[in-house]
């Protein structure tokens, strides 16, 4: 008899025809072996067959990231399951005085009510209709408001803000061992479970950035962690740079002309349903709106077509 | 180009998975498609030995075909795709594993209960329906699941898998032998609990 095939030589035997061999069929000890380690491989292939897979994540760019202007900066929406935030980052150009700050409006793909957003400085105020002045261009986009629209005032509120048991989401870029260098910290996610990571690594410019939403844990000297609903952990670091935005609910009546907004409604005859509005105080803000359970319904959009829109949003 | 027998399945020739990486790396979009059709279920399941959740698992899914999306141009074509891929899916879970939580079993404890040698356990594992065995699997140690996983369910080479797992082949070996024996005790177990 010839020698005792080794181990890598028995498994490649698994599921060959019987009698193939001249080894096996000489020796039962071998071919017990295969029949164990066939045993062994159908187990490992059944549990294999019985999981589900999740479609894929498209890779391209959206296409209202495409379309946008390209003096604009580039739009992140955000979130998983119930909560949605939607980043417009490093605006360009001043926002106080006479002009305006930068702004776009940008459509969402894919949902039926066809969410858009538009940021700029806030240049008129009349009863239920205000009008966003966006820059460079200083394209003005009319923006209707209702009973429903939920305004926000986002004002700066410092480093030691961040506590353990915050519910937060977090943008900027990110290193290689997947934590974020913190650009901006929003503070006070509205109503939705967070459970969303950004892409790795560190985006080029105009790129969308990395973010995470979650509860923060181990928060000390503004660096923490962020846990999302998942549990994944991502470490976040502060740095001299790192803005620590808060949000509170105000009424319409408290917007401001002049003031910096943010608006996120449904797109309606060249302008905006305001589902919700965002003022800040904070020159040249990186806005981000965050969108949560009480507002989405307003958009007429599915939040897994949002989610869609998020896991595009992470260009390629 | 055909496809080749290992382990108990059939896996698609090594030229298609590099041929599908190539295009990836000039962006082909639908090349990716076939790549994750290809290989997430066995990225997934891996994962899952590894992570033992599946949301989990199925962020590090995404993850790693993000990676392969932006990495393919780097595949020198040194090792198999499916190697390729898995170590890259691996090296993600394990960042996040280690991120996140300290739910991992002790390796090095494992390598001291490792049987190097076939055993009388044979027996019970061709007694067994390949359900029970799958159920069985699940009770293992994750580090005895990834090895198997590896080896049975995504077609590693005992080499391959070892270069996996940076660890020697005959760590490889005496894992899979391990974890076999410690597989046959659980199936005998559930014999007895079952007569």
């Amino acid at each position: 008899m010839t020698e005792h095939p080794a181990l890598e030589e028995l498994i490649a035997r698994i599921g060959g025809p019987a009698g193939a061999d001249p080894h096996l069929s000489a020796c039962p000890a071998c071919r017990a072996e295969v029949h164990a380690w066939s045993a062994v491989a159908a187990g490992v292939q059944l549990l294999a067959a019985q999981r589900d897979v999740p479609p894929p994540r498209p890779v391209a760019r959206p296409r209202w990231a495409l379309a946008a202007p390209a003096a604009a900066a580039a739009l992140i929406v955000a979130g998983v399951a119930g909560t949605v935030a939607v980043s417009l980052s490093s605006l360009p150009g001043p926002v106080a005085g006479s002009r305006s700050a930068g702004a776009a409006l940008l459509s969402i793909r894919g949902c039926p009510g066809t969410p858009s957003v538009a940021a700029g400085t806030l240049t008129r105020v009349s009863g239920s209709s205000l009008v966003v002045t966006s820059a460079p261009a200083g394209q003005p986009v009319t923006v209707t408001t209702s009973a429903s629209t939920r305004v926000i005032h986002e004002a700066d509120a410092g480093p030691g803000a961040v506590h353990d048991g915050d519910r937060v989401l977090v943008t900027g870029p990110r290193s290689a061992d997947g934590g974020i260098a913190a650009r901006q910290v929003m503070l006070n996610l509205p109503p939705g479970p967070p459970d969303a990571t950004g892409p790795a690594g560190t985006p080029p410019p105009g790129q969308p950035t990395g973010f995470a939403a979650g509860t923060v844990r181990d928060a000390h000297d503004g660096s923490f962690t962020v846990v999302t609903r998942s549990g994944a952990a991502v470490p976040v670091t502060a740095t001299a740079g790192t803005r620590v935005i808060a949000s509170q609910t105000e009424t319409l009546d408290q917007l401001q002309a002049g003031r910096p907004v943010a608006v996120v409604g449904s797109s309606a005859n060249g302008g905006l349903d305001a589902a919700l509005i965002a003022q800040s105080d904070v020159a040249q803000p990186a806005w981000t709106v965050v969108v949560g359970d009480d507002v989405r319904p307003a958009l007429g959009c599915d939040p897994a077509v949002l989610a869609a829109a998020v896991l595009n949003g992470r260009a390629g | 180009m055909g496809a080749t027998w290992r382990g108990g399945r059939q896996d698609p020739a090594p030229d298609e998975d590099g041929e599908l990486l190539r295009r990836i790396a000039r962006r082909d979009r639908q090349a990716l498609a076939a790549l994750y059709e290809r290989y997430a279920r066995i990225v997934l399941a891996q994962i899952d030995r590894m992570a033992g959740d599946r949301a989990l698992s199925e962020e590090v899914l995404q993850d790693t075909m993000l990676a392969v999306w932006h990495g393919a141009a780097t595949f020198e074509g040194r090792s198999r795709a499916r190697s390729w891929i898995i170590a890259i899916a691996r090296r993600k879970a394990r960042d996040r594993l280690r991120r996140g939580r300290l739910d991992t079993d002790d390796y090095a404890a494992l390598e001291n209960t490792a049987d190097t040698q076939p055993g009388p356990e044979s027996l019970a594992l061709e007694r067994a329906e390949a359900a029970a065995v799958a159920e069985s699997i699940t009770g293992l140690s994750r580090a005895h699941q990834e090895v198997l996983g590896l080896v049975f369910g995504a077609g590693l080479t005992l080499a391959e898998a070892a270069e996996v797992l940076d660890v020697p082949l005959g760590t490889v070996k005496s894992r899979l032998f391990a974890a076999r024996a410690a597989l046959a005790r659980r199936l005998e177990q559930r014999g007895a609990t079952e007569r």
